[in-house]
């Protein structure tokens, strides 16, 4: 048996080994594969040991700061002086040091009770049952068995925070598209007569046909049947109304006492009080999300805030009530800076906007 | 690789050079390390640097980079080891806990291992330049030289020279051996 002071030179003889294309002796996963081994290297390259490092000096640059409490008193000092002189940095500088719009990321929590923070590191997460992989097309399952687990009922859960986006595809091949502050609770197998999957937030679905296998999204308090289509389901806890806009297909909204169907271009409304009802809308502003554009066609301004607070993550606060009201209709792309749509709604909407760390307070312009 | 009992008494003395390269060679290899360990990549960066924290606040001295090794991969294992239990423990409380993670310290010696060889070629193929590490790491996935041309959008000349430049450079960092070692991957693979 090998000791902790066999790795280094073990490590030695079997990286000449691999060089050497003498693959049998050394057994990694299965079989040092050239794609196993470039796995493995993003895997450590994600890991920067040079920011690490400067961790460590600032542990004992504290140290010192122990023993030389005078030194602690300069450098307070030097301290005051330096954030009385950023005082005078100008607003947009700051603004883009504190708001940033939204990128990549996203949280996913395994069955088993693992936490993965996803961003836009290439990874795999090799597990039991399946790989799991996310690359530059989000997160992708492979099952290493198809048979093997049929009928468990075992759900993984991604999470998107405020200022995410994530996209991934299911072990059926359709695609999903979540935005920020979403949820999407989905299983390793889809079980024998259906797909389902469990969604709070806001999602684009690409879903695969499969008339066979209708899929099913649940929200909040009703559930969306579809057998093969492109649609945006808008169900955040908060607004308090699921919004389904229909773009290619057909759909099936349906609550406890009501049913509806759309058609393409249709727009079905789920409000608190359990009333749906369904209307004609243009479809791209409620998907122009997914392009990286935000886009509004005559909306108030309180809704629209909505949105983009959650992209930038922020906190928005109306100063005067009648502002909320002011309709708006322009787009821009979603990866711009913040100070671009706080212009823009300045020159239009004639507000200001006051912003104090990641508060945005906005008041009727005098 | 280079000047290796130099890097130890200097580590040993605790000198900023040799503390910047202790992190370059075993910082993303204990922290993938301890992400297998616990099967998630939440903290264990600081996992790695709690250890790291702890060897700078000791008077521990290095034989050798041998023991160096040995040390630090022991101190993640029972550093993450640790961790899995608290964890384990607040899950039992939750229903939906599903599985154990036992790591026997067997198993875990052969992990060290593996992440130490990948730390190696890491280490190799970071002192070659932006377009010799994409031949490199294309020829890894199994790519020929055409293949390769095409996909980077370089003449075949373009990557067979690259290819040999990179093979100097390995030479002069691992010795002579590595370099009559390193001849055959690259012969192969391109």
């Amino acid at each position: 048996m090998k000791t902790w002071d066999d790795i280094y030179d073990s490590s030695d003889k079997i990286l000449k080994s691999i060089l050497e294309q003498k693959g049998e002796e050394w057994q990694l996963d299965g079989g040092a594969s050239p794609d196993k081994l470039n796995n493995r290297l993003q895997q450590q390259f994600q890991y920067n040991p040079f920011l690490a490092y400067q961790k460590l000096k600032k542990h004992r640059y504290r140290r010192l700061m122990r023993w030389y409490g005078m030194a602690a008193g300069m450098v307070l000092i030097v301290g005051f002086a330096w954030g009385w002189l950023q005082q005078g940095a100008d607003r947009e500088q700051l603004l883009t040091e504190t708001i940033c719009p939204g990128n990549k990321k996203a949280v996913l929590s395994l069955a088993d009770g693992s936490v993965w923070y996803l961003g836009d590191t290439v990874m795999t997460i090799l597990t039991a049952r399946e790989d799991i992989r996310v690359d530059s097309n989000g997160l992708s399952l492979h099952t290493h068995n198809q048979t093997a687990g049929n009928n468990d009922e075992v759900c993984h859960l991604l999470t998107i925070p405020r200022g995410g986006e994530f996209a991934m595809t299911l072990p059926d091949g359709s695609r999903v598209w979540l935005n920020s502050e979403s949820e999407l609770r989905f299983p390793l197998h889809f079980a024998a007569n259906e797909r389902k999957v469990a969604l709070t937030g806001e999602a684009y679905f690409e879903i695969e046909k499969d008339s066979a296998h209708p899929f099913i999204v649940e929200t909040n308090n009703s559930e969306i049947e579809v057998l093969g289509t492109d649609f945006n389901v808008r169900s955040y806890r908060n607004e308090k109304r699921v919004v389904t806009t229909l773009v290619e297909g057909s759909v099936c909204v349906k609550n406890t006492n009501n049913r509806i169907l759309l058609k393409p271009g249709e727009q079905s409304i789920l409000d608190e009080t359990g009333r749906l009802w369904k209307q004609q809308v243009e479809v791209y502003p409620y998907v122009a999300w997914k392009e990286g554009r935000f886009v509004f066609r005559k909306q108030r301004l309180e809704d629209i805030m909505a949105t983009v607070s959650r992209w930038y993550n922020i906190q928005v606060q109306f100063e005067d009530e009648e502002v909320k009201d002011i309709t708006f209709s322009g787009g821009m792309m979603r990866y711009e800076g913040f100070e671009v749509f706080v212009k823009m709604i300045e020159a239009i909407g004639s507000v200001t906007c006051d912003i104090k760390e990641k508060v945005v307070f906005i008041a009727k312009h005098r | 690789m280079v000047d290796r009992e130099h890097f130890i008494t200097d580590l040993n003395k605790k000198k900023e050079a040799a503390w910047l390269q202790l992190y370059e060679e075993f910082y993303p290899a204990l922290c993938a390390y301890a992400a297998k360990l616990t099967h998630e990549n939440a903290g264990v960066e600081d996992i790695v640097q709690e250890c790291m924290v702890g060897l700078w606040d000791s008077a521990l001295q290095f034989p050798n980079i041998k023991a160096l090794a040995a040390w630090l991969y022991k101190a993640v294992y029972s550093r993450a080891l640790n961790l899995i239990r608290d964890r384990d423990n607040s899950r039992r409380l939750l229903e939906n806990y599903t599985s154990e993670l036992t790591w026997s310290e067997e198993m875990a010696i052969e992990l060290a291992i593996e992440e130490s060889v990948i730390a190696k070629l890491r280490l190799v193929l970071a002192d070659l330049s932006e377009q010799q590490r994409a031949i490199m790491n294309l020829s890894l996935e199994g790519y020929k030289v055409r293949e390769i041309a095409q996909t980077l959008n370089i003449s075949e000349n373009t990557v067979k020279m690259q290819k040999k430049r990179a093979y100097a450079i390995v030479r002069e960092r691992m010795g002579e051996i590595w370099g009559v070692l390193l001849a055959t991957i690259f012969f192969n693979f391109f």
